[in-house]
């Protein structure tokens, strides 16, 4: 994801300033460029509740606008890491009222082929693969592939938003494409 | 695995840093990417999917929501953004303010002070703490009041209170109701609520209700101690007493009841039960199996086997429940 003429400082000093005016036409600027992105985002970890959370990101960023310093990889940044912590949140919340509690590992690559909420996720390519980084990948190797491909943010920024080292995000990177190589590959056979 | 914390071991399996770099920037086209890793490379593509017609229209109009709430100053703060749980939680304390304000409701000592029969203390402080969830029970304080407005007024004598009683003890055995004349359940608390805010109506010796009064007149011990604080054995003393009889010969001539009198099932007009439906297939030595009637409206709500807790009720907790009795004010 590139953010087009967002990538000019200038640029987006004003856009951000519109934004904070309350311009609708700032708004959409962004919004064209990570909304979508933050759906995905979410789809890949909760189907049901991603739109509720995209909400919630939204609030936060709101109400955070006026202390925003910095770019727009910056600002890319920050709306992810408010997004990450969102998803956290919201596994917090699903495990404190999970009634039913399973292994994770033992479902570990099996397709949610009966799940509705996935069937209605898949009905294109691109949820499809979003998806399938979620059901493939185990969660912290998901994340980085969705934080770098999705966020576009580089291996610092992954490593700023997780709260980790760069080498980590670099380990933990190459692991899910390895992964990812040997899942999608076996699938074909 | 030691070698997992080493990138150019896991490389090793699979593809260059650098490659793996430009896979994930999306730098390199799927048909440029060896093939060993062309599905997560279309993978990587199909992530990055241009957005759609619908996507587009989709983000224009939260944009302009959220145009709208920024320049409205209503965003909330990250710290006090509700989360999903907090409304849950809300109804959570919600349930558990009823359940114990319920509970409050039900017990033995709530009963018992619903009768005005604790210590001062104990029922200054229930009365207080019910007061607040619309429940009037008596208070020691206004007692006196209370049986002032009694004299004075003759219909408080033909009224009773309710509140003591619950529906499903109608079946319950004479004896469990007499050792435990306060116990109800949580299907009583709406009754009991709802009881102890309407217009209590005592009952009359003359009528139907005469032989439960007297099987209570006799279960109470009532023969033996005084009862003048019972509105309905006061109103059984002056049938009595208007017939020129005392109370055990006025008891002597009562009718029995009847079981075939009894038509069950029958409601009356307003939803509760005649006095002979709801005393059905009781001995007459024990008459209290089943309590007569417990509407309350009905003569019969002044069950026989709930005679003791009749006796026991005091004129200032029924006169409470009249809209200008002049008791206490909440």
């Amino acid at each position: 994801m590139t953010g087009g003429l967002l990538e000019d400082d200038a640029y987006f000093a004003s856009v951000l300033a519109g934004v904070r005016a309350g311009e609708p036409w700032a708004a959409e600027v962004l919004f064209e460029q990570l909304h979508v992105r933050l759906l995905r985002f979410f789809r890949a970890r909760e189907v049901r509740a991603a739109e509720d959370l995209v909400g919630e990101v939204w609030e936060h960023v709101a109400a955070g606008l006026e202390d925003f310093e910095g770019d727009w990889r910056g600002f890319r940044a920050w709306v992810f890491l408010i997004a990450r912590r969102r998803a956290i949140d919201h596994t917090r919340r699903a495990v404190r009222c999970r009634t039913d509690p399973h292994d994770d590992v033992a479902f570990d690559g099996l397709e949610a082929v009966d799940q509705p909420e996935a069937e209605v996720a898949e009905r294109d390519a691109t949820s499809r693969a979003v998806a399938m980084v979620s059901r493939l990948l185990p969660e912290d190797q998901a994340e980085v592939v969705l934080l770098r491909v999705l966020g576009d943010l580089e291996v610092a920024e992954v490593a700023a938003v997780m709260g980790r080292t760069e080498n980590w995000v670099r380990v933990t990177q190459h692991r899910a494409l390895r992964r990812l190589a040997d899942r999608l590959g076996s699938r074909k056979v | 695995m030691g070698g997992d914390d080493d990138p150019d071991d896991v490389l090793h399996h699979l593809v260059s840093a650098e490659l793996a770099e430009r896979l994930l920037d999306g730098t390199i086209a799927s048909d440029d990417v060896p093939h060993r890793v062309t599905d997560v490379a279309e993978l990587f593509d199909a992530l990055r999917a241009p957005v759609s017609a619908d996507e587009r229209a989709d983000a224009a109009r939260a944009a302009t929501v959220f145009a709208g709430r920024v320049r409205a100053g209503t965003a909330t703060s990250p710290d006090t953004t509700r989360t999903p749980m907090q409304p849950h939680a809300h109804r959570l304390r919600a349930k558990a303010v009823a359940a114990i304000a319920a509970a409050v409701v039900l017990s033995a000592g709530t009963a018992a002070a619903a009768t005005g029969s604790l210590p001062d203390a104990a029922q200054s402080g229930i009365s207080n703490a019910l007061s607040h969830v619309g429940i009037e029970i008596p208070h020691p304080d206004d007692a006196g009041d209370v049986l002032a407005d009694d004299e004075q007024d003759e219909e408080s004598t033909t009224t009773t209170t309710t509140l003591a009683d619950p529906v499903d003890e109608a079946v319950a055995p004479a004896a469990d109701v007499a050792a435990d004349s306060t116990t109800t359940t949580l299907d009583d608390a709406p009754t009991a609520a709802a009881a102890a805010t309407a217009v209590p109506v005592g009952p009359d010796p003359n009528g139907p209700a005469r032989h439960g009064l007297c099987t209570a007149y006799v279960a109470s011990g009532a023969a033996t101690k005084p009862n003048g604080e019972s509105v309905a054995m006061r109103a059984l003393a002056d049938a009595a007493a208007a017939a020129g009889q005392t109370v055990e010969e006025f008891c002597a001539d009562a009718p029995e009841a009847d079981d075939s009198s009894g038509t069950a099932d029958t409601p009356t007009s307003d939803g509760s039960q005649s006095p002979s439906d709801t005393a059905p297939g009781r001995s007459d030595d024990s008459p209290s199996a089943t309590a007569p009637g417990h509407s309350s409206d009905s003569p019969s709500a002044t069950a026989p086997d709930r005679g003791r807790d009749l006796g026991e009720e005091s004129p200032e907790s029924a006169d409470r429940h009249e809209p200008n009795s002049g008791g206490r004010d909440k």
